[in-house]
Protein backbone atom coordinates (compact mmCIF):
# COMPACT_ATOMS: atom_id res chain seq x y z
CA UNK A 1 0.00 0.00 0.00
CA UNK A 2 0.98 3.22 -0.75
CA UNK A 3 1.11 5.65 2.11
CA UNK A 4 1.10 9.49 1.99
CA UNK A 5 2.12 11.23 5.26
CA UNK A 6 1.43 14.67 6.02
CA UNK A 7 2.23 16.63 9.23
CA UNK A 8 0.92 20.13 10.78
CA UNK A 9 3.45 22.44 11.65
CA UNK A 10 3.46 21.15 14.93
CA UNK A 11 3.24 24.31 17.43
CA UNK A 12 0.91 22.82 19.94
CA UNK A 13 0.31 19.40 19.94
CA UNK A 14 -1.45 17.65 22.62
CA UNK A 15 -0.44 13.69 20.58
CA UNK A 16 3.32 13.14 19.97
CA UNK A 17 2.87 13.17 16.04
CA UNK A 18 5.77 11.13 15.18
CA UNK A 19 5.70 8.49 17.31
CA UNK A 20 2.23 7.83 16.23
CA UNK A 21 3.01 7.51 12.64
CA UNK A 22 5.67 4.73 13.51
CA UNK A 23 3.25 3.16 15.69
CA UNK A 24 0.65 3.24 12.76
CA UNK A 25 3.17 2.19 10.21
CA UNK A 26 4.01 -1.00 12.65
CA UNK A 27 0.04 -1.59 13.08
CA UNK A 28 0.42 -1.09 9.22
CA UNK A 29 3.09 -3.78 8.49
CA UNK A 30 1.49 -6.41 10.47
CA UNK A 31 -1.13 -6.93 7.74
CA UNK A 32 0.49 -5.33 4.60
CA UNK A 33 3.58 -3.72 3.02
CA UNK A 34 3.70 0.15 3.30
CA UNK A 35 5.44 2.07 0.88
CA UNK A 36 5.67 6.02 2.29
CA UNK A 37 5.63 8.14 -1.29
CA UNK A 38 4.37 11.81 -1.43
CA UNK A 39 1.54 11.84 -4.62
CA UNK A 40 0.04 8.85 -6.23
CA UNK A 41 -1.05 7.40 -2.85
CA UNK A 42 -3.60 4.90 -1.95
CA UNK A 43 -4.55 6.43 1.29
CA UNK A 44 -3.15 9.87 2.87
CA UNK A 45 -2.88 10.19 6.25
CA UNK A 46 -2.98 13.52 7.57
CA UNK A 47 -1.68 14.58 11.25
CA UNK A 48 -2.92 17.55 13.24
CA UNK A 49 -1.13 17.61 16.60
CA UNK A 50 -4.44 19.36 17.84
CA UNK A 51 -7.80 18.93 17.34
CA UNK A 52 -7.79 22.23 15.23
CA UNK A 53 -5.78 20.22 12.51
CA UNK A 54 -4.49 23.47 10.73
CA UNK A 55 -2.93 22.18 7.36
CA UNK A 56 -4.93 22.75 4.35
CA UNK A 57 -6.41 19.73 2.96
CA UNK A 58 -7.23 20.98 -0.38
CA UNK A 59 -3.95 21.51 -1.51
CA UNK A 60 -2.82 18.21 -1.43
CA UNK A 61 -6.06 15.98 -1.30
CA UNK A 62 -4.97 15.02 -4.80
CA UNK A 63 -1.92 13.04 -3.42
CA UNK A 64 -3.88 10.27 -2.51
CA UNK A 65 -6.83 8.76 -2.89
CA UNK A 66 -8.57 8.74 0.32
CA UNK A 67 -7.18 10.84 3.56
CA UNK A 68 -7.80 9.67 6.50
CA UNK A 69 -7.51 12.86 8.93
CA UNK A 70 -6.12 12.71 12.49
CA UNK A 71 -6.58 16.20 14.80
CA UNK A 72 -5.06 15.46 18.51
CA UNK A 73 -7.47 12.64 19.43
CA UNK A 74 -9.85 13.26 16.76
CA UNK A 75 -10.25 10.25 14.02
CA UNK A 76 -12.00 11.51 10.90
CA UNK A 77 -13.45 14.02 13.62
CA UNK A 78 -14.46 11.40 16.35
CA UNK A 79 -13.05 11.31 19.05
CA UNK A 80 -10.54 8.64 20.13
CA UNK A 81 -8.56 7.77 23.44
CA UNK A 82 -5.37 8.37 23.31
CA UNK A 83 -4.36 4.84 23.71
CA UNK A 84 -6.58 3.31 21.06
CA UNK A 85 -5.44 6.29 18.18
CA UNK A 86 -2.80 3.86 16.68
CA UNK A 87 -4.69 0.81 16.34
CA UNK A 88 -8.14 3.85 15.36
CA UNK A 89 -5.86 5.23 12.44
CA UNK A 90 -4.48 2.18 11.21
CA UNK A 91 -7.69 0.33 10.87
CA UNK A 92 -8.90 3.35 9.04
CA UNK A 93 -6.22 3.18 6.58
CA UNK A 94 -7.33 -0.15 6.08
CA UNK A 95 -10.66 0.13 5.39
CA UNK A 96 -10.17 3.23 3.16
CA UNK A 97 -7.19 1.17 1.40
CA UNK A 98 -9.86 -1.44 0.28
CA UNK A 99 -12.47 1.00 -0.81
CA UNK A 100 -10.14 1.89 -3.60
CA UNK B 1 -40.54 33.98 5.71
CA UNK B 2 -36.56 33.85 5.72
CA UNK B 3 -36.35 36.79 7.70
CA UNK B 4 -38.66 37.87 10.28
CA UNK B 5 -39.59 41.98 10.11
CA UNK B 6 -39.13 42.77 14.04
CA UNK B 7 -42.84 43.75 14.06
CA UNK B 8 -43.73 40.31 12.83
CA UNK B 9 -41.67 39.79 16.04
CA UNK B 10 -43.23 42.12 18.22
CA UNK B 11 -46.70 40.25 16.69
CA UNK B 12 -45.97 36.98 17.44
CA UNK B 13 -44.90 37.78 21.05
CA UNK B 14 -48.24 39.12 21.49
CA UNK B 15 -49.80 36.13 20.26
CA UNK B 16 -48.10 33.86 22.96
CA UNK B 17 -50.04 32.81 26.05
CA UNK B 18 -47.71 32.12 28.72
CA UNK B 19 -47.53 31.49 32.61
CA UNK B 20 -45.66 34.14 33.78
CA UNK B 21 -45.17 35.98 37.18
CA UNK B 22 -43.59 38.74 38.50
CA UNK B 23 -43.20 40.63 41.77
CA UNK B 24 -45.99 37.52 43.18
CA UNK B 25 -48.26 38.63 40.28
CA UNK B 26 -49.47 37.16 37.45
CA UNK B 27 -48.56 39.47 33.98
CA UNK B 28 -50.93 39.62 31.12
CA UNK B 29 -49.90 41.74 28.73
CA UNK B 30 -45.91 41.54 28.99
CA UNK B 31 -44.66 43.01 25.62
CA UNK B 32 -45.80 46.20 26.90
CA UNK B 33 -44.51 45.95 30.53
CA UNK B 34 -42.26 48.09 31.00
CA UNK B 35 -40.12 46.17 33.09
CA UNK B 36 -39.93 43.60 30.73
CA UNK B 37 -39.96 45.55 27.07
CA UNK B 38 -36.62 46.95 27.12
CA UNK B 39 -35.43 43.31 26.53
CA UNK B 40 -37.69 42.94 24.09
CA UNK B 41 -36.30 45.69 22.19
CA UNK B 42 -33.09 44.39 22.68
CA UNK B 43 -33.96 40.72 20.88
CA UNK B 44 -36.13 42.94 18.14
CA UNK B 45 -32.52 44.70 17.44
CA UNK B 46 -31.53 40.49 16.32
CA UNK B 47 -34.58 41.19 13.82
CA UNK B 48 -33.82 44.59 12.72
CA UNK B 49 -30.42 44.67 11.84
CA UNK B 50 -30.93 41.36 9.82
CA UNK B 51 -32.75 43.72 7.08
CA UNK B 52 -30.19 46.35 6.83
CA UNK B 53 -27.70 46.71 4.02
CA UNK B 54 -25.09 48.12 6.26
CA UNK B 55 -25.21 45.25 8.56
CA UNK B 56 -26.97 42.27 6.46
CA UNK B 57 -23.23 40.63 5.69
CA UNK B 58 -22.91 40.06 9.53
CA UNK B 59 -26.35 39.21 10.30
CA UNK B 60 -27.34 36.84 7.51
CA UNK B 61 -26.11 33.93 6.35
CA UNK B 62 -27.00 31.09 3.66
CA UNK B 63 -28.28 28.27 5.64
CA UNK B 64 -26.48 24.66 4.87
CA UNK B 65 -30.24 23.28 5.16
CA UNK B 66 -32.18 25.09 2.96
CA UNK B 67 -29.61 27.38 0.61
CA UNK B 68 -32.04 30.38 1.28
CA UNK B 69 -31.30 33.11 3.62
CA UNK B 70 -31.34 33.18 6.77
CA UNK B 71 -30.46 35.48 10.14
CA UNK B 72 -26.93 34.25 11.40
CA UNK B 73 -28.96 33.69 14.60
CA UNK B 74 -30.41 30.85 13.14
CA UNK B 75 -27.40 28.85 11.40
CA UNK B 76 -25.36 25.96 11.44
CA UNK B 77 -21.57 26.98 11.33
CA UNK B 78 -20.19 26.07 7.91
CA UNK B 79 -16.31 27.52 8.50
CA UNK B 80 -14.21 29.45 10.61
CA UNK B 81 -15.13 32.38 8.77
CA UNK B 82 -18.56 31.35 9.93
CA UNK B 83 -17.39 31.34 13.65
CA UNK B 84 -15.60 34.99 12.99
CA UNK B 85 -18.91 36.41 11.76
CA UNK B 86 -20.49 35.34 14.63
CA UNK B 87 -18.64 36.87 17.13
CA UNK B 88 -17.89 40.46 15.39
CA UNK B 89 -21.89 40.04 14.81
CA UNK B 90 -22.18 39.82 18.75
CA UNK B 91 -19.86 42.82 18.76
CA UNK B 92 -22.31 44.87 16.38
CA UNK B 93 -25.20 43.89 18.48
CA UNK B 94 -23.80 44.75 22.02
CA UNK B 95 -22.56 48.09 20.75
CA UNK B 96 -25.95 48.65 19.04
CA UNK B 97 -28.44 47.99 22.62
CA UNK B 98 -25.70 48.57 25.48
CA UNK B 99 -27.30 45.20 26.47
CA UNK B 100 -27.79 41.61 26.64
CA UNK B 101 -29.35 40.86 23.45
CA UNK B 102 -30.32 37.17 24.33
CA UNK B 103 -30.05 35.21 20.94
CA UNK B 104 -26.89 33.85 21.58
CA UNK B 105 -28.15 31.18 23.07
CA UNK B 106 -30.13 29.45 20.95
CA UNK B 107 -27.63 29.91 18.15
CA UNK B 108 -24.76 27.99 20.48
CA UNK B 109 -27.24 25.26 21.59
CA UNK B 110 -28.24 24.36 18.02
CA UNK B 111 -24.60 24.36 16.95
CA UNK B 112 -23.76 21.96 20.01
CA UNK B 113 -27.06 19.96 19.06
CA UNK B 114 -26.39 19.73 15.95
CA UNK B 115 -23.13 17.99 16.28
CA UNK B 116 -23.62 15.93 19.58
CA UNK B 117 -27.11 14.01 17.77
CA UNK B 118 -24.83 13.11 14.56
CA UNK B 119 -22.63 11.19 17.06
CA UNK B 120 -25.27 10.02 19.16
CA UNK B 121 -26.54 8.53 15.98
CA UNK B 122 -22.82 7.19 14.97
CA UNK B 123 -22.99 5.58 18.19
CA UNK B 124 -26.64 4.22 18.92
CA UNK B 125 -28.01 4.22 15.34
CA UNK B 126 -30.29 6.39 16.33
CA UNK B 127 -32.50 9.01 14.09
CA UNK B 128 -32.04 12.04 16.69
CA UNK B 129 -29.83 14.25 13.84
CA UNK B 130 -32.21 13.96 11.20
CA UNK B 131 -35.19 15.08 13.38
CA UNK B 132 -32.89 18.08 14.36
CA UNK B 133 -32.48 18.84 11.11
CA UNK B 134 -36.23 19.19 10.52
CA UNK B 135 -36.42 21.26 13.30
CA UNK B 136 -33.32 23.81 12.22
CA UNK B 137 -35.31 23.59 9.02
CA UNK B 138 -38.19 24.87 10.68
CA UNK B 139 -36.49 27.23 13.24
CA UNK B 140 -34.96 28.98 10.34
CA UNK B 141 -37.89 29.15 7.89
CA UNK B 142 -39.80 30.46 10.68
CA UNK B 143 -37.02 32.78 12.04
CA UNK B 144 -37.30 31.71 15.19
CA UNK B 145 -35.75 33.17 18.36
CA UNK B 146 -35.10 30.18 20.71
CA UNK B 147 -33.98 29.84 24.41
CA UNK B 148 -31.02 27.14 25.08
CA UNK B 149 -31.83 26.17 28.16
CA UNK B 150 -29.10 24.20 30.41
CA UNK B 151 -28.81 25.69 34.17
CA UNK B 152 -30.94 23.77 36.38
CA UNK B 153 -31.67 24.50 39.95
CA UNK B 154 -29.18 21.63 41.04
CA UNK B 155 -30.24 21.31 44.95
CA UNK B 156 -27.15 20.49 46.80
CA UNK B 157 -24.20 20.59 44.61
CA UNK B 158 -22.07 18.35 45.96
CA UNK B 159 -24.73 15.56 44.63
CA UNK B 160 -24.89 14.02 40.94
CA UNK B 161 -28.31 14.12 39.94
CA UNK B 162 -29.39 10.97 40.23
CA UNK B 163 -27.79 11.34 44.05
CA UNK B 164 -30.31 14.16 44.79
CA UNK B 165 -32.90 14.21 47.73
CA UNK B 166 -34.94 15.80 45.44
CA UNK B 167 -34.82 14.72 42.13
CA UNK B 168 -36.75 17.79 40.39
CA UNK B 169 -33.39 19.17 41.03
CA UNK B 170 -32.44 18.84 37.87
CA UNK B 171 -35.05 18.35 35.18
CA UNK B 172 -35.54 14.85 34.15
CA UNK B 173 -37.89 12.37 32.38
CA UNK B 174 -41.04 11.24 34.75
CA UNK B 175 -43.34 9.91 32.66
CA UNK B 176 -42.35 7.25 29.51
CA UNK B 177 -45.14 7.20 26.79
CA UNK B 178 -44.82 5.77 23.26
CA UNK B 179 -45.62 9.26 22.03
CA UNK B 180 -43.25 11.47 24.14
CA UNK B 181 -42.20 12.23 27.75
CA UNK B 182 -42.93 14.08 30.41
CA UNK B 183 -40.88 16.17 32.35
CA UNK B 184 -40.27 18.12 35.37
CA UNK B 185 -37.81 20.46 36.78
CA UNK B 186 -36.20 23.99 36.78
CA UNK B 187 -33.86 25.64 34.56
CA UNK B 188 -32.26 28.65 36.24
CA UNK B 189 -31.09 32.07 34.88
CA UNK B 190 -32.73 31.89 31.55
CA UNK B 191 -31.08 34.74 29.34
CA UNK B 192 -34.21 35.72 27.12
CA UNK B 193 -36.51 33.23 27.64
CA UNK B 194 -39.71 34.64 27.38
CA UNK B 195 -38.56 36.63 24.40
CA UNK B 196 -38.14 33.84 22.47
CA UNK B 197 -40.85 31.54 20.52
CA UNK B 198 -39.00 28.10 21.49
CA UNK B 199 -37.14 26.50 23.98
CA UNK B 200 -34.11 23.85 23.65
CA UNK B 201 -33.67 22.04 26.05
CA UNK B 202 -30.00 20.30 27.07
CA UNK B 203 -28.40 18.53 30.29
CA UNK B 204 -27.04 20.44 32.60
CA UNK B 205 -24.00 18.40 33.20
CA UNK B 206 -21.90 15.05 32.45
CA UNK B 207 -23.99 12.24 34.02
CA UNK B 208 -23.79 8.68 34.88
CA UNK B 209 -24.69 5.66 33.13
CA UNK B 210 -28.02 5.34 35.56
CA UNK B 211 -28.94 8.62 35.41
CA UNK B 212 -30.84 8.04 31.95
CA UNK B 213 -33.78 9.97 32.90
CA UNK B 214 -31.52 13.22 32.93
CA UNK B 215 -29.94 12.91 29.70
CA UNK B 216 -32.99 14.46 27.59
CA UNK B 217 -32.83 17.10 24.71
CA UNK B 218 -35.73 18.56 23.49
CA UNK B 219 -37.36 21.35 21.79
CA UNK B 220 -41.14 22.72 22.84
CA UNK B 221 -42.69 26.44 21.79
CA UNK B 222 -42.78 28.04 24.76
CA UNK B 223 -46.58 28.06 25.40
CA UNK B 224 -46.53 24.24 26.12
CA UNK B 225 -49.15 23.77 28.75
CA UNK B 226 -47.26 23.01 32.34
CA UNK B 227 -44.88 25.61 31.43
CA UNK B 228 -44.37 28.22 34.56
CA UNK B 229 -41.75 31.34 34.17
CA UNK B 230 -41.06 33.48 36.85
CA UNK B 231 -39.52 37.02 35.42
CA UNK B 232 -36.02 37.60 37.45
CA UNK B 233 -35.67 40.92 39.51
CA UNK B 234 -32.54 42.95 38.45
CA UNK B 235 -30.54 45.81 40.45
CA UNK B 236 -32.80 49.02 39.66
CA UNK B 237 -35.38 47.70 37.93
CA UNK B 238 -38.31 49.57 39.35
CA UNK B 239 -36.72 52.90 38.41
CA UNK B 240 -38.75 51.28 35.03
CA UNK B 241 -42.13 52.25 36.53
CA UNK B 242 -41.53 55.96 37.44
CA UNK B 243 -42.45 57.41 34.16
CA UNK B 244 -39.06 58.83 33.15
CA UNK B 245 -36.07 58.37 30.93
CA UNK B 246 -33.48 59.62 32.31
CA UNK B 247 -32.75 57.94 35.48
CA UNK B 248 -33.07 53.99 34.08
CA UNK B 249 -29.55 54.90 31.58
CA UNK B 250 -30.20 52.64 28.59
CA UNK B 251 -33.80 54.08 28.01
CA UNK B 252 -34.43 51.13 25.40
CA UNK B 253 -32.83 48.08 26.07
CA UNK B 254 -32.18 45.92 28.51
CA UNK B 255 -31.53 41.94 29.25
CA UNK B 256 -33.94 39.69 30.79
CA UNK B 257 -33.31 36.05 32.90
CA UNK B 258 -36.09 34.38 34.04
CA UNK B 259 -36.98 31.19 36.26
CA UNK B 260 -38.57 28.30 33.94
CA UNK B 261 -40.41 25.79 35.26
CA UNK B 262 -41.26 22.64 33.73
CA UNK B 263 -44.40 21.16 36.03
CA UNK B 264 -45.57 17.97 34.41
CA UNK B 265 -44.50 18.75 30.36
CA UNK B 266 -45.02 16.77 27.66
CA UNK B 267 -42.76 16.58 25.17
CA UNK B 268 -43.54 14.64 21.45
CA UNK B 269 -40.84 12.18 20.40
CA UNK B 270 -40.07 14.10 16.93
CA UNK B 271 -39.12 16.58 19.36
CA UNK B 272 -36.77 15.03 21.63
CA UNK B 273 -33.15 15.08 20.40
CA UNK B 274 -31.25 12.78 23.09
CA UNK B 275 -33.06 10.38 25.06
CA UNK B 276 -31.02 8.60 27.74
CA UNK B 277 -27.50 8.31 25.72
CA UNK B 278 -26.11 9.52 29.07
CA UNK B 279 -22.28 9.07 27.44
CA UNK B 280 -23.27 12.08 25.06
CA UNK B 281 -24.66 14.62 28.10
CA UNK B 282 -21.02 15.76 28.46
CA UNK B 283 -19.95 16.38 25.03
CA UNK B 284 -23.25 18.23 24.65
CA UNK B 285 -22.73 20.28 27.68
CA UNK B 286 -19.34 21.05 26.72
CA UNK B 287 -20.00 22.43 23.19
CA UNK B 288 -22.70 24.47 24.13
CA UNK B 289 -20.27 26.49 26.89
CA UNK B 290 -17.71 26.32 24.55
CA UNK B 291 -19.64 28.30 21.47
CA UNK B 292 -21.07 30.27 24.92
CA UNK B 293 -17.66 31.33 25.74
CA UNK B 294 -16.76 32.28 22.44
CA UNK B 295 -19.97 34.17 22.60
CA UNK B 296 -18.64 36.26 25.47
CA UNK B 297 -15.73 37.54 23.23
CA UNK B 298 -18.39 39.35 20.92
CA UNK B 299 -21.10 39.97 22.90
CA UNK B 300 -19.26 41.62 26.38
CA UNK B 301 -16.79 43.33 24.04
CA UNK B 302 -19.77 45.38 21.94
CA UNK B 303 -21.33 46.69 25.29
CA UNK B 304 -17.64 47.20 26.89
CA UNK B 305 -17.70 49.43 23.64
CA UNK B 306 -20.31 51.60 25.02
CA UNK B 307 -19.29 51.80 28.42
CA UNK B 308 -15.96 52.71 27.61
CA UNK B 309 -17.26 55.45 25.08
CA UNK B 310 -19.45 56.74 28.39
CA UNK B 311 -16.44 57.04 30.11
CA UNK B 312 -14.74 58.80 27.33
CA UNK B 313 -18.06 61.08 27.37
CA UNK B 314 -18.39 62.11 30.80
CA UNK B 315 -14.29 62.90 30.62
CA UNK B 316 -15.24 65.47 28.09
CA UNK B 317 -18.10 66.78 29.90
CA UNK B 318 -16.51 67.11 33.18
CA UNK B 319 -13.33 68.97 31.92
CA UNK B 320 -10.97 66.34 32.41
CA UNK B 321 -10.36 64.77 29.17
CA UNK B 322 -6.61 65.96 28.46
CA UNK B 323 -5.30 64.57 31.98
CA UNK B 324 -2.51 61.87 31.10
CA UNK B 325 -3.96 59.33 33.38
CA UNK B 326 -7.58 60.15 32.33
CA UNK B 327 -6.24 59.00 29.16
CA UNK B 328 -4.31 56.15 30.60
CA UNK B 329 -7.64 54.69 31.57
CA UNK B 330 -9.21 55.14 28.43
CA UNK B 331 -6.65 53.22 26.86
CA UNK B 332 -6.52 50.48 29.42
CA UNK B 333 -10.35 49.92 29.05
CA UNK B 334 -9.70 49.82 25.36
CA UNK B 335 -6.84 47.37 25.64
CA UNK B 336 -8.51 44.49 27.82
CA UNK B 337 -11.89 45.15 25.89
CA UNK B 338 -9.90 44.29 22.38
CA UNK B 339 -7.83 41.28 24.81
CA UNK B 340 -11.60 40.04 25.03
CA UNK B 341 -12.43 40.82 21.69
CA UNK B 342 -8.74 38.73 20.39
CA UNK B 343 -10.05 35.88 22.10
CA UNK B 344 -13.23 35.76 20.86
CA UNK B 345 -11.67 35.78 17.15
CA UNK B 346 -8.79 33.41 18.00
CA UNK B 347 -11.15 30.59 19.56
CA UNK B 348 -12.92 30.99 16.28
CA UNK B 349 -10.52 30.95 13.76
CA UNK B 350 -8.74 28.16 15.02
CA UNK B 351 -12.22 26.40 14.92
CA UNK B 352 -12.31 22.73 13.43
CA UNK B 353 -15.11 21.03 11.48
CA UNK B 354 -17.05 18.07 13.38
CA UNK B 355 -18.16 14.74 12.10
CA UNK B 356 -21.62 16.12 11.67
CA UNK B 357 -20.12 18.80 9.03
CA UNK B 358 -20.61 22.22 11.13
CA UNK B 359 -17.92 24.10 12.92
CA UNK B 360 -17.04 23.98 16.53
CA UNK B 361 -14.62 27.06 18.18
CA UNK B 362 -11.40 25.67 19.60
CA UNK B 363 -12.21 24.53 23.11
CA UNK B 364 -9.42 25.74 24.83
CA UNK B 365 -8.97 29.35 23.25
CA UNK B 366 -12.75 29.40 24.12
CA UNK B 367 -12.25 28.55 27.76
CA UNK B 368 -9.74 31.30 27.82
CA UNK B 369 -11.97 33.70 26.41
CA UNK B 370 -14.24 33.14 29.05
CA UNK B 371 -12.08 33.12 32.25
CA UNK B 372 -10.91 37.07 30.82
CA UNK B 373 -14.23 37.56 30.62
CA UNK B 374 -14.97 37.09 34.46
CA UNK B 375 -12.42 39.57 34.77
CA UNK B 376 -11.83 42.20 32.35
CA UNK B 377 -15.14 43.91 31.96
CA UNK B 378 -15.06 44.18 36.35
CA UNK B 379 -11.88 46.62 35.56
CA UNK B 380 -13.29 48.42 32.57
CA UNK B 381 -16.45 49.18 35.11
CA UNK B 382 -14.06 49.74 38.10
CA UNK B 383 -12.34 52.11 35.41
CA UNK B 384 -15.78 53.99 33.92
CA UNK B 385 -16.48 54.38 37.56
CA UNK B 386 -12.94 56.00 38.46
CA UNK B 387 -13.52 58.26 35.54
CA UNK B 388 -17.49 59.20 35.93
CA UNK B 389 -16.57 60.57 40.07
CA UNK B 390 -18.81 59.96 42.94
CA UNK B 391 -21.57 61.90 41.54
CA UNK B 392 -23.21 58.29 39.60
CA UNK B 393 -24.11 57.28 43.27
CA UNK B 394 -24.79 60.43 44.46
CA UNK B 395 -27.02 62.83 41.65
CA UNK B 396 -30.81 63.36 42.40
CA UNK B 397 -33.35 61.56 40.92
CA UNK B 398 -34.86 62.97 37.25
CA UNK B 399 -37.60 64.10 39.39
CA UNK B 400 -35.15 66.84 41.37
CA UNK B 401 -34.25 68.29 37.79
CA UNK B 402 -37.71 68.82 36.93
CA UNK B 403 -38.75 70.00 40.67
CA UNK B 404 -40.29 74.12 40.20
CA UNK B 405 -38.63 74.62 43.60
CA UNK B 406 -35.27 73.35 43.64
CA UNK B 407 -34.92 72.08 40.17
CA UNK B 408 -33.07 75.40 38.54
CA UNK B 409 -30.72 74.94 41.71
CA UNK B 410 -29.91 71.50 41.24
CA UNK B 411 -29.03 71.99 37.32
CA UNK B 412 -27.09 74.74 38.41
CA UNK B 413 -24.83 72.49 40.85
CA UNK B 414 -24.55 69.82 38.35
CA UNK B 415 -23.70 71.90 35.34
CA UNK B 416 -19.89 71.94 34.45
CA UNK B 417 -20.60 74.82 31.70
CA UNK B 418 -19.02 72.55 29.31
CA UNK B 419 -22.50 70.63 28.07
CA UNK B 420 -26.17 71.02 29.30
CA UNK B 421 -26.70 69.59 32.85
CA UNK B 422 -28.80 66.61 31.48
CA UNK B 423 -26.19 65.57 28.69
CA UNK B 424 -23.81 65.04 32.33
CA UNK B 425 -26.95 63.51 34.39
CA UNK B 426 -27.57 61.01 31.16
CA UNK B 427 -24.05 60.15 30.90
CA UNK B 428 -23.65 59.32 34.73
CA UNK B 429 -26.92 57.41 34.73
CA UNK B 430 -25.69 55.24 32.02
CA UNK B 431 -22.16 54.29 33.41
CA UNK B 432 -24.48 53.79 36.52
CA UNK B 433 -26.72 51.09 34.38
CA UNK B 434 -23.95 49.26 32.96
CA UNK B 435 -21.48 49.12 36.17
CA UNK B 436 -24.08 48.46 39.22
CA UNK B 437 -27.96 49.13 37.46
CA UNK B 438 -30.11 46.95 35.73
CA UNK B 439 -27.16 46.56 32.74
CA UNK B 440 -24.69 45.36 35.03
CA UNK B 441 -26.75 41.70 35.44
CA UNK B 442 -25.58 41.68 31.62
CA UNK B 443 -22.05 43.04 31.81
CA UNK B 444 -21.29 41.97 35.11
CA UNK B 445 -22.06 38.99 36.84
CA UNK B 446 -23.09 37.11 33.50
CA UNK B 447 -19.88 37.89 32.62
CA UNK B 448 -18.61 36.19 36.03
CA UNK B 449 -21.26 33.34 36.07
CA UNK B 450 -23.05 32.94 32.81
CA UNK B 451 -21.59 30.20 30.17
CA UNK B 452 -19.75 28.58 33.35
CA UNK B 453 -18.49 30.27 36.49
CA UNK B 454 -14.21 30.81 36.55
CA UNK B 455 -13.63 27.56 38.01
CA UNK B 456 -15.56 25.71 35.09
CA UNK B 457 -13.05 27.21 32.83
CA UNK B 458 -10.06 26.31 34.85
CA UNK B 459 -11.39 23.39 34.73
CA UNK B 460 -11.16 22.76 31.13
CA UNK B 461 -8.09 24.69 30.61
CA UNK B 462 -6.09 21.80 32.80
CA UNK B 463 -7.88 19.25 30.61
CA UNK B 464 -6.90 20.98 27.54
CA UNK B 465 -3.63 21.33 27.98
CA UNK B 466 -0.94 19.39 27.46
CA UNK B 467 1.70 20.11 30.38
CA UNK B 468 4.05 16.81 29.77
CA UNK B 469 4.88 18.58 26.38
CA UNK B 470 5.73 21.84 27.81
CA UNK B 471 7.97 19.87 30.71
CA UNK B 472 9.68 17.67 28.00
CA UNK B 473 10.37 20.90 25.97
CA UNK B 474 12.07 22.80 29.04
CA UNK B 475 14.00 19.26 29.95
CA UNK B 476 15.00 19.74 26.10
CA UNK B 477 16.34 22.94 26.33
CA UNK B 478 18.21 22.27 29.62
CA UNK B 479 19.87 19.84 29.21
CA UNK B 480 18.13 16.78 31.09
CA UNK B 481 16.50 14.98 27.85
CA UNK B 482 18.02 14.37 25.09
CA UNK B 483 17.31 16.99 22.13
CA UNK B 484 17.30 15.11 18.65
CA UNK B 485 16.62 19.13 16.93
CA UNK B 486 20.21 19.67 17.54
CA UNK B 487 21.46 17.67 14.71
CA UNK B 488 22.40 19.74 11.94
CA UNK B 489 23.79 16.72 9.63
Amino acid sequence: MKLRIKYCGGCNPIINRSRLVNQVKDELQKKTNVEIVDKDADVGLLVGGCQVCCPNLSQIEDQAKQWVIVGGNLVDYLPVSIDQLPAKVAEKILAKAADN
Amino acid sequence: MALKTPQQYLDELRQLKINLYMFGEKVENYVDHPIIRPSINAMAMTYKLAHDPEYEDLMTATSSLTGKKINRFTHIHQSTEDLIKKVKMQRLLGQKTGSCFQRCVGLDAFNAVFSTTYEIDQAYGTEYHQRFIEYMKYVQENDLAVDGCMTDARGDRSKSPGQQPDPDAYLHVVERRPDGVVVRGCKLHQTGMINSHEILVMPNNALKADEKDWAICFAIPLDTPGMIYVYGRQSCDTRKLEGGNVDVGNIHFGGQEVMTIFNDVFVPNERIFMNGETDFAGTLVERFAGYHRQSYGGCKVGVGDTLIGAAKAITDYQGVSKASHVKDKIIEMCHLNETLYSCGIACSAEGRKTAAGNYLIDLLLANVCKQNVTRFPYEIARLAQDLAGGMIVTMPSEKDFENPEIGHLVKKYVSTGIVPPEHRQRMLRLIENLTMGCAAVGYLTESMHGAGSPQAQRIMIARLVDLEHRKELAEKLCGIKENPDIDWN
